[in-house]
């Protein structure tokens, strides 16, 4: 089910009703909770759900069983085999079909010869997030940072939780499993922010990702018809969209779970403020970019084994974090852009190259400047092919080409509406950032208030775009 | 738990309120919303005796005006472009809640009884049950038949079906009437929208000999089904509860001696099962001497061919049906000058002055007939002189100076200050009689002037100018019942 889909609009009220009906016994309130969470899963592909249920599954066994090991061989046994279960079925449904092009590929150029052939795979959605999310767990486990627990019910909620389950943020089980044990009295503050949130999250998917998508899935499709401005306007759209595309995505889970009393974790913080890669970092997709930290850069030595260990290891993270989003070269690239520029950011930085990013205009600048390198990224990251993504490059400044920015897809109106959206969008995230905007809000009175929450509304309904499905889809269910 | 519950139903008051304007905002402008305002209008004022329903075949066809003249009582054409078959039931209901006929008009057509299936044809249907509320259960019937899920929402509420329109949305003037333009294509009456078009010139070659019946296999379609069949019945037991009998039609429509004889035959059937009539104006061709030119397009009469069927149609009603005698009622005597318009608008009509006027001393001006078709004008001008070479020395000079009301199709203001010139008209010593041909946004005029002037050098008018004021037209078709 998608949060953008009529049918979340009859699902959600109807849940949250009974929710409160029954949120006053934890046990039932969990297992209402988890059923949801299936429906909702099931909604999509009901076949997938035993994939969601074996994991929790597995995860919940081995949890259980670490501690108890005997040994800390037995443990690193037992670990290896929650890895493998789940990295097994995530590189099955998500990188067999890259791996064994690969191998062909590999293959031929060697001088080999070998038919070209795909295995009929579905990727079932979200399992690059529960996979990662039911990983800490047992990782904490191994590493005695979190006791196992020793009911199912909340740790299978947790795994299945409806409202970040298909796109995150990824949760770290010492932060999301303790809150399925407490019991949450209806708050209407938190209920109306929660909405509120929520609502932001859908307009910044349905006004303004989707419409910029229109002409960025135009641009993106055919990239040999454009050049110049026109692939510019497509890579600078996109790298909008896509944040507003999962930032919305992102907005909506928290807004959701905060009327049902959990607190999840902030995932975005106005990264295209940013003013080094770094910084980006700690500011887009932060749910991943810390798992990344403590499950993959910490245990291949961190910063402790020297400053060429360092880059290294920051490379590969990278790397494999661009892995994580695709089954592509296309990613691979993208997430190698990004290591390569924080490992020059890192040497720089250690060899004394230090720069002033604080006041205004050096600060104005790092921001267009990182602005753009990110942008540059995304062209990987958005191309259908390698190939595709070689042309925008060397595209990206031929400007001998006639420019037609209104016929990309998008009406000169629609052209200019996006143009005022991304204008709010950005006035709206500095505002966000130095003062928080929903205590700004709350200051007003109720006119104000509900004038502000029926502006978002009418919005969303009159300048949304829904009911085409080329643009429905939030980018990250692929992943 | 309480606040929230208040401040929400608070909020949700609000937002059904904002939704409902935006949602009239959103409304598409169509044809069919001034024909049910306008049928809501009448109804209000005086008893409907004929409800005309149908698809655009009955809306192009059926002229209440003429219906009206011929039948002696008063009706009004509630077609509805693409309108299918399933839909007339639920549109029937709506009518009667506003007025209490005692005869129903139901056009069939072929593919008017098959599901519409085409995004095109499912909007159409939008255009008649938009005057439906959408708490009618038959409406949400139709919803879940014929739509898909996803269409739902779009189906019942204007502002998701058109919002990608907010750009072209008035959102003050809630009006949503698309209102036929006086000089435009179409003319209007009662919900009857008739096209002032031909048929093109390759629809006249390819349908040349339609009034014949081909021999052979005719090519058929699905038959009617038992569902459709139970349609028919269900809306004749709506028409008969209500009091009113039912009359089933097929406008003509060239293109069916080649596919749908089998259908008219089921059609026919059913109609007798249900002991109702059916006129096929497909099999009337002779008798009522439709042509060619009597079509807009090859399954559309035009505002010709309609008033050849609307005779025909009140005729019959008035020879098959008892119903009551309006023409001496007020709307009846009202619609008379409606009448009288129509024809001078839309049919060739005539002015003439016949008052000889003297230009100059020796050149009177004896006649001036004025021709109005729809889409040209033309002056004949008589000129009397004793002296025919003096005419060799002037030109004739025509100002025509539109009504107030006509005024407003010219779109320069400068047209709308000085009206429409005509110039250049030679006199010589041969001719006795000038005819000059124009084309004109105008049509109705509420002074000509006509001068003579300086063939050499224009100097202004020369002697008398001559001024008409009172141009009354007059119809000039051949039918005299019909005026």
């Amino acid at each position: 089910m998608l949060f953008n889909s009529f049918d979340f609009a009859i699902f959600f009220p109807i849940f949250f009703v009974l929710y409160w009906v029954v949120h006053k016994k934890i046990t039932l309130r969990n297992v209402f909770l988890l059923l949801s969470s299936y429906v909702f899963y099931a909604w999509w592909d009901w076949r997938f759900l035993f994939l969601i249920i074996f994991s929790s599954v597995v995860d919940f066994i081995i949890g259980g069983l670490i501690p108890k090991a005997s040994t800390r061989a037995k443990q690193r046994a037992l670990l290896i085999i929650s890895l493998t279960t789940n990295l097994g079925l995530l590189a099955y449904f998500k990188y067999a079909n890259f791996f064994i092009d690969s191998f062909i590929n590999s293959f031929n150029f060697l001088g080999g010869s070998l038919d070209s052939f795909a295995l009929n795979i579905i990727l079932p959605v979200g399992i690059s997030f529960y996979t990662f999310q039911t990983l800490s767990y047992t990782i904490d486990i191994y590493r005695g940072r979190l006791q196992p627990v020793k009911e199912w019910l909340p740790f299978f909620t947790f795994v299945a939780f409806f409202p970040q389950l298909v796109a995150g943020p990824i949760e770290r089980a010492s932060h999301l499993l303790p809150q399925f044990y407490k019991k949450y009295e209806f708050d209407y503050d938190r209920v109306k922010s929660g909405l509120l949130l929520a609502a932001f999250g859908l307009f910044k998917k349905m006004v303004i990702a989707d419409r910029l998508a229109i002409l960025v899935n135009q641009v993106y499709n055919n990239p040999t018809d454009y050049s110049g401005i026109e692939l510019i306007i497509a890579t600078v759209f996109f790298a909008l969209q896509i944040y507003c595309d999962f930032s919305g995505y992102t907005d909506i889970a928290i807004g959701i779970s905060r009327t049902l009393g959990f607190d999840l974790m902030k995932n975005f913080n106005a990264p295209y403020f940013s003013r080094s890669i770094t910084e980006f970092w700690r500011r887009w997709h932060i749910s991943l970019s810390t798992w990344f930290r403590d499950y993959v850069y910490i245990p291949l030595g961190g910063s402790k084994d020297g400053e060429y260990r360092t880059y290294l290891n920051l490379f590969i993270v990278f790397v494999v974090s661009g892995l994580w989003h695709g089954a592509a070269v296309t990613f691979i690239i993208w997430g190698a852009i990004h290591g390569l520029f924080i490992v020059a950011e890192k040497a720089f930085a250690n060899h004394g190259f230090k720069v002033n990013r604080t006041s205004f205009i050096p600060a104005s600048f790092f921001t267009i400047f990182i602005f753009a390198i990110v942008c540059f990224a995304w062209i990987f990251f958005r191309a259908n092919t390698f190939a595709d993504s070689l042309y925008i490059v060397e595209n990206l400044f031929n400007f001998s080409k006639d420019v037609k920015v209104f016929s990309l897809g998008l009406a000169t109106h629609e052209f200019i509406l996006s143009l005022v959206v991304i204008g709010l969008l950005f006035i709206f995230d500095a505002i966000h950032i130095k003062y928080n905007a929903l205590k700004l809000l709350n200051r007003n009175n109720v006119v104000v208030r509900n004038l502000v929450y029926l502006c978002i509304v009418f919005s969303i309904i009159i300048f949304g775009i829904y009911g085409d499905d080329s643009v429905k889809e939030f980018i990250y269910f692929q992943f | 738990m309480k606040r929230f519950a208040k401040s929400a139903f608070i909020f949700l008051v609000i937002s059904i309120l904002t939704f409902s304007y935006f949602n009239k905002v959103f409304r598409s402008s169509e044809v069919y919303n001034a024909t049910f305002s306008d049928f809501e209008e009448l109804a209000d004022n005086t008893n409907i005796d004929i409800l005309i329903f149908g698809s655009s075949h009955a809306l192009t066809a059926y002229n209440p005006l003429i219906v009206n003249q011929y039948s002696k009582a008063i009706s009004y054409n509630l077609g509805s472009s693409a309108l299918r078959f399933s839909l007339t039931n639920v549109l029937l209901k709506e009518a009667l809640k506003n007025t209490k006929p005692k005869l129903i008009i139901i056009e069939v057509f072929e593919n008017s009884i098959r599901p519409p299936k085409s995004d095109e044809i499912k909007g159409f249907q939008l255009q008649a049950l938009d005057v439906i509320p959408n708490l009618n259960q038959e409406k949400l019937d139709i919803m879940t038949t014929y739509y898909d899920d996803n269409e739902y929402l779009g189906f019942l509420f204007p502002l998701f079906r058109n919002h990608t329109q907010w750009n072209e949305k008035n959102y003050f003037n809630l009006d949503r009437s698309n209102r036929i333009s006086y000089n435009g294509p179409y003319y209007y009456y009662n919900g009857y929208v008739a096209s002032r078009k031909s048929l093109k010139k390759e629809d006249s070659i390819k349908y040349i000999d339609f009034k014949t019946v081909k021999e052979g296999k005719p090519v058929n379609k699905k038959k009617i089904d038992e569902k459709i069949t139970r349609e028919f019945s269900t809306l004749v037991s709506t028409a008969r509860e209500a009091g009113a009998e039912v009359l089933f039609v097929s406008s003509p429509d060239i293109t069916v001696p080649y596919n749908s004889h089998r259908f008219y035959e089921e059609l026919e059937k059913i109609c007798k099962a249900l002991n109702t009539n059916l006129i096929n104006y497909n099999d009337l061709y002779q008798e009522l001497n439709i042509g060619l030119s009597d079509f807009a397009d090859p399954t559309h009469l035009n505002l010709k061919g309609g008033l050849k069927v609307s005779k025909h149609l009140g005729e019959y009603i008035r020879n098959n049906y008892s119903l009551p005698d309006r023409s001496m009622s007020e709307y009846y005597l009202i619609s008379e000058n409606d009448k009288r318009t129509f024809f001078t608008d839309n049919y060739p009509s005539k002015a003439t002055m016949k008052d000889p006027k003297h230009l100059l001393e020796d050149i009177t001006l004896s006649r001036i007939e004025f021709y109005k078709d729809y889409t040209q004008s033309s002056l004949k001008i008589l000129i009397k002189t004793t002296n025919p070479k003096e005419l060799d020395q002037y030109n004739l000079g025509i100002h025509l100076t539109p009504t107030e009301e006509e005024k407003k199709f010219l779109h320069r203001p400068i047209d709308k200050e000085r009206g429409h010139f005509i110039q250049d008209i030679a006199l010589n010593s041969k001719d006795s009689i000038y005819e000059t041909s124009f084309f004109a946004a105008t049509k109705k005029y509420s002074k000509i002037r006509v001068f003579l002037y300086n063939k050499k050098k224009y100097s202004g008018s020369i002697g008398r100018d001559f001024i008409w004021n009172d141009i009354q037209f007059e119809s000039t078709l051949s039918d005299p019942k019909v005026k």
